[in-house]
């Protein structure tokens, strides 16, 4: 069926590709999302790959890869957004004050904050290696196809992360504290 | 950290509490700009990968000459000290029809107006071109995000004919009395979109962090064409308005930012 629609849109067909970006859109966005962290960000980069996916969309030569290619352009729009987020000085940081706030035996808030922190701290490039593995569940191999690196510097990306994900956590001696992060 | 846990089954729930669905309404705006973006941009590409040759080919074609010629020379004698690129030796042509960025008109501050100069020819056919003349640009709203402003735009062609209008100009934040706020980065040529007599295309132009002087109303914005061929400021949504002044995200005077989604119908 997907075949289908990416032929179909491959083609010309603005109908199709809606479809297609109908389904892929979620998907998209979450990604981008845990990428950048950031709503705004997330949202103009999953926008720049649907709409740069429409254009490139006859240079895919295999139909079946469709979801690996979006994968990847969704991935380089991430960078650019990280890119474009790097030039600001000062970037107010949103918070999901509305989310319910249910406990969670395996972190604590303060473990989060320390991981949102280490995250952000990590080159956009290692975020994303740690994503499509950890959140998309891609296999090293498959991240390296998806990103176009050697496995090699896939392994090795994801293992930098983790290190400083993993001294984050651990040096968390820290008081857990949200105010300096609020938006004003 | 809750130690009997493994890492990495708490660095995977960490991840899983993050948004799953795309905001609403994206899934549209997307959709939407679908409208009058062409797949195929070959033609552009060809021409632009043709000018990079044909500059190749006279570079080449220029170290050539100058072998050949410093080589005759030098066979027949002559001095070895010449210059080994005569008048003759430059078969480069085509230099003079490249495409070039053109450069910013204007630097990013808040001094009085700023008039753009002519600027270098490109590879877009000129004759093809809408005048700004043939055009008529307005702001039809801001909207407000986290440190940025938004400006919705339609482009109107308001000549009697079809013309062209490229799908990126380079953007500008202007006010009241013609000073430029903030410049964008120059449109690189590119795409254009066919624009029939009274067809509308629209755009997104997004700025962010103007630190400098306050501005005079109205506040709105200016395409300036790639290749010089003009610029059309759009009419304000209205004669005080202000709303397109981002707030100053950064250090007083650090220079602001401004893009543009490509125009699409």
């Amino acid at each position: 069926m997907e075949r289908d629609l990416v032929l179909a849109a491959s083609g010309g067909s603005r109908e199709a590709f809606g479809s297609l970006v109908s389904a892929s859109i979620d998907r998209c966005y979450a990604l981008a999302f845990r990428m950048l962290r950031d709503p705004e960000l997330a949202r103009d980069a999953v926008q720049g790959a649907l709409l740069g996916a429409w254009e490139d969309l006859p240079s895919l030569r295999d139909p079946d890869r469709f979801d690996a290619w979006l994968t990847r352009l969704v991935v380089n729009a991430c960078y650019a957004e990280a890119r474009r987020e790097r030039r600001w000085s000062a970037k107010l940081r949103l918070i999901p004050m509305d989310q319910p706030n249910t406990p969670d035996t395996a972190l604590s808030i303060a473990d989060r904050d320390e991981l949102d922190r280490a995250f952000a701290r990590l080159p956009i490039d290692q975020r994303a290696v740690v994503v499509l593995h950890h959140y998309l569940g891609l296999s090293l191999a498959d991240v390296a196809t998806t990103l176009d690196i050697p496995a090699g510097t896939a392994r090795s990306r994801l293992h930098h992360a983790i290190r400083q994900l993993r001294a984050a956590i651990e040096a968390d001696a820290r008081p857990t504290t949200f105010t300096e992060d609020r938006p004003a | 950290m809750n130690k009997d846990r493994p890492f990495d089954v708490a660095l995977e729930s960490w991840l899983d509490d993050g948004p799953t669905t795309a905001p609403a309404g994206l899934d549209r705006e997307i959709q939407d700009q679908l409208t009058g973006r062409r797949q195929d941009r070959r033609p552009f590409r060809t021409t632009r990968r043709f000018l990079m040759s044909t500059r190749m080919a006279g570079a080449a074609a220029a170290v050539v000459a100058a072998l050949v010629i410093a080589g005759g020379a030098y066979w027949l004698g002559g001095q070895g000290n010449q210059s080994p690129i005569g008048s003759d030796g430059s078969p480069t042509p085509q230099a003079t029809i490249t495409a070039q960025a053109s450069p910013s008109p204007c630097p990013p501050t808040a001094g009085g107006p700023c008039a753009v100069p002519s600027q270098l020819p490109t590879a877009v056919p000129v004759t093809d071109l809408c005048l700004p003349s043939d055009v008529s640009a307005r702001i039809t709203r801001w909207e407000g995000a986290t440190g940025h402003r938004i400006a919705t735009v339609e482009l109107t062609n308001v000549g009697s004919s079809t013309c062209q209008w490229p799908t990126l100009d380079q953007p500008q934040l202007v006010d009241g009395s013609g000073a430029i706020l903030i410049a964008g980065a120059a449109a690189p040529v590119g795409d254009v979109l066919n624009l029939a007599p009274g067809e509308v295309l629209t755009t997104l132009v997004q700025d962010a962090n103007y630190c400098r002087q306050d501005p005079v109303a109205p506040v709105t914005v200016a395409f300036v064409m790639p290749g010089g061929t003009g610029r059309v400021v759009a009419a304000p949504v209205s004669s005080t308005d202000l709303d397109g002044v981002p707030p100053c995200n950064g250090a007083a005077g650090s220079p602001g930012d401004i893009e543009m989604h490509p125009w699409s119908r």
